[in-house]
């Protein structure tokens, strides 16, 4: 005999009730972005569409400083009051993926039915995001570097950006060389190119990409290893603290590379995007794109990593909200002439590449051609503390004099534990 | 009236009486008013910390539940490079921003307690670099010992050089750390050294040189004494102070406490753990052990400054 728990028939039907909107009402979700200002009024707009086109969803779009928006979104996720849906570089999804806070993107929702379709509407820039055949994330905006050469300061040492821009780090040596102009003291007063030593990320981007154009590879995503103790880290390694110590065309000490070739104190910069072009004409700089230069020995033709933002929805949010939250990933990482055109932000949406704003300048296949080439890194769980340990082997052995196979040995044992708690 | 109720009455005390309820309920009153002030204390810093001490037994990562390990977090820590490290600068800063600071910042009250010619200019020009926050103070003195700067410009040709890298040599960068610290704590520290001594009677110093006492033995024997309670309050803020040392550190140095950890203090490396490297469990740890270390500092100039 079938015995029916009205009790718990009822409980149910409270919990359910409480649980799911009412028939009719919308949903909304909680968007969470990092304040870029050209950005802000494509923003609004794109809101505004959707919500007209989707009635029964409502989007509460929070925006937060650059600098404060991973700290808030950590601290959201720690209180349970994060957002459904988060805008956020791909710096630290190996590590939100790591404590399972991505959803899988909702395939059927975004409108395609697998994983190459995905590629096809979004372009390369899902790699960045995709995991073992799985997708987090859509990307919002895709950035890589290419040098940028100050066309003056190159005319005035006798130089032309089109013809003489290096092919090969050894050749950067020999046009650094020729660039640096230098006070009594021989200290430089104008460099002729050099690293961005600022931040570890950037340290990462540059030095882990010149490990990969030789074949190396610093970490192994798949198996979380690190690889610091090899021939080919150590002859980065050694360029780098050439370029500082023996050869004098650069260093930490100096200002940050960026700040320097905005201020006409660096000939030569390479860690600016296709979005540094606004700053450029800003500080009144005549410029020329060229690609990152390669070794003249290197196996693998690659320019420096690549990294991404990406729409990505919070899994331990309510599945009407994380369906929800897809539709407007969706709709917004389409968006990309908007956000090229107005926001200045390169996606690899296929459409942006055949804008007419494209087209016209040809310093923007540069990007495209280096991106296709490209390896998105960082992508591990641990990524900062990785990043501060090969940043502190660098100052070692370039500041401090360090013995680089000792320093090299001691930062390999110092990734492996990092790594190790994962 | 009965005798025994007459004996009763004469017994009783003035508290026995009947009182007025507002007065019955005096203390009942009382912590009610009290109350907010408890409940907003028991909020915002008794229940962090408790909590905080709650999370140093956890492997906590921010973004997933905490896990009770123990005190796992607390011996981890004695095996953290990072964690070592970190304790050996901040109590070479804690040395260089307290020692220096009581000594000089005293020497210069002692200096302002006396009448000279336009000495309200120049106490308003040595007291201001205590107005402006540290961060601006950090941006000022980073722009200015740029290697090619003002100065390298002033201090260069002393030693025939035109480039000193005073952020990025791990030696020299320590010093500056502790001379900008100082810069900006000793003016600040001399006010309170100056109230002290606005409280030392002029009488005593007078009888000392009636007496035949030297300007040192009225010093040492006379104004030093009564300035023991400034000292202590002086030696405990600035130890505080030292210990939490963060601003200066995480605003001029190369990767926020280069180079190659030169500058990574126990404030800087507790952020580094809680919100970049995902350890909150250990962030939790060695504030609770900074917090301890500060504590029993700060409890031992309390218990000197009481002694005789």
């Amino acid at each position: 005999m079938i015995r029916i728990d009205l009790k718990r028939i009822c409980s149910v039907a409270v919990i359910a009730m409480l649980a799911t909107p009412a028939l009719g009402e919308p949903v909304t979700i909680a968007v969470w972005m990092h304040e870029h200002p050209p950005r802000l009024a494509l923003d609004e707009k794109l809101v505004a569409a959707f919500e007209q086109a989707n009635p029964d969803i409502n989007v509460d779009l929070t925006i937060f400083p650059n600098a404060q928006f991973e700290q808030r979104l950590q601290i959201g996720f720690a209180s349970g009051d994060g957002p459904d849906l988060f805008n956020s570089g791909s710096f630290n999804i190996g590590q939100y993926r790591h404590s399972r806070l991505l959803a899988p993107v909702d395939l059927k929702t975004v409108g395609v039915d697998d994983l190459n379709e995905l590629k096809a509407k979004f372009g390369i820039g899902i790699a960045g995001a995709e995991f073992d055949g799985v997708a987090y994330g859509l990307p919002t905006e895709v950035s890589n570097y290419a040098c940028v050469a100050n066309n003056a300061l190159w005319r005035t040492a006798g130089l032309d950006p089109a013809k003489d821009a290096p092919a090969t780090w050894e050749e950067m040596v020999e046009v650094a060389r020729k660039l640096t102009r230098r006070d009594d003291g021989n200290v430089p007063v104008v460099r002729g190119f050099d690293f961005n030593w600022s931040d570890p990320i950037f340290m990462w981007l540059t030095f882990n990409a010149m490990v990969n154009q030789l074949g190396g590879t610093v970490i192994d995503e798949a198996a979380l290893t690190a690889d610091f103790d090899s021939v080919q880290v150590r002859t980065v390694m050694d360029f780098w603290s050439a370029w500082a110590n023996d050869w004098a065309l650069g260093g930490p000490q100096y200002t940050a590379s960026r700040d320097a070739f905005l201020a006409g104190e660096l000939a030569t910069e390479c860690t600016f995007g296709s979005w540094g072009r606004d700053q450029f004409k800003a500080a009144g700089i005549d410029y020329t794109f060229f690609p990152v230069p390669r070794w003249r020995e290197g196996t693998v033709d690659t320019g420096f990593n690549a990294y991404a933002y990406y729409m990505m929805v919070n899994a331990n949010a309510p599945p009407e909200r994380q369906e929800a939250a897809w539709r407007f990933a969706a709709f917004y990482a389409s968006q990309g002439e908007a956000l090229f055109e107005e926001a200045g932000l390169f996606t690899t949406v296929p459409a942006v590449q055949e804008l007419e704003s494209y087209t016209s300048d040809g310093s923007n296949t540069i990007f495209t051609d280096e991106l296709d080439k490209a390896v998105f890194s960082p992508r591990v769980p641990g990524f900062n503390e990785l990043g501060d340990a090969l940043a502190r082997a660098r100052d070692r052995i370039v500041i401090n004099h360090e013995d680089a196979s000792a320093a090299l040995g001691e930062l390999e044992a110092e990734a492996s534990t990092i790594l190790g708690r994962f | 009236m009965a005798m025994n109720d007459i004996r009763q009455m004469a017994g009783r005390s003035v508290t026995d009486l009947p009182a007025p309820s507002l007065t019955r309920h005096r203390k009942w009153w009382g912590l009610l008013f009290v109350a907010p002030a408890v409940l907003f204390f028991a909020v915002f810093a008794i229940f962090p910390i408790g909590f905080g001490v709650y999370l140093s037994f956890t492997r906590y990562d921010l973004l997933t539940p905490p896990q009770w390990i123990g005190l796992g977090n607390y011996t981890g820590l004695f095996r953290d490079r990072a964690f070592l490290v970190a304790i050996g600068n901040t109590m070479l800063f804690v040395f260089g921003a307290t020692v220096p600071v009581w000594v000089l910042s005293l020497w210069l009250a002692l200096r302002f307690d006396r009448c000279f010619a336009s000495r309200n200019i120049w106490k308003s020009l040595f007291f201001s670099p205590v107005l402006p926050p540290l961060v601006v103070v950090a941006v000022i003195w980073k722009v200015l010992l740029h290697p090619n700067g003002l100065v390298t410009g002033l201090v260069g040709p002393i030693f025939g050089v035109t480039e000193i890298r005073w952020l990025t040599d791990p030696v020299l960068s320590r010093l500056v750390m502790i001379v900008v610290n100082d810069w900006t704590m000793i003016p600040f520290f001399s006010m309170i050294w100056l109230a002290g001594l606005a409280g030392v009677p002029d009488d005593l110093r007078r009888a000392g040189e009636l007496d035949g006492a030297s300007d040192k033995q009225i010093f040492f024997l006379i104004t030093l004494p009564l300035l023991k309670p400034t000292a202590v309050l002086v030696a405990a803020l600035s130890t505080i102070n030292a210990f939490q040392a963060f601003v200066l550190q995480y605003e001029m140095t190369p990767d926020r406490g280069g180079p190659a950890d030169a500058n990574l203090t126990l404030g800087l490396l507790i952020l580094k753990y809680g919100f970049q490297y995902f350890r909150m469990g250990e962030a939790a740890a060695a504030s609770v052990l900074l917090f301890a270390v500060i504590l029993l500092v700060t409890a031992a100039q309390l218990w000197l400054g009481r002694q005789k």
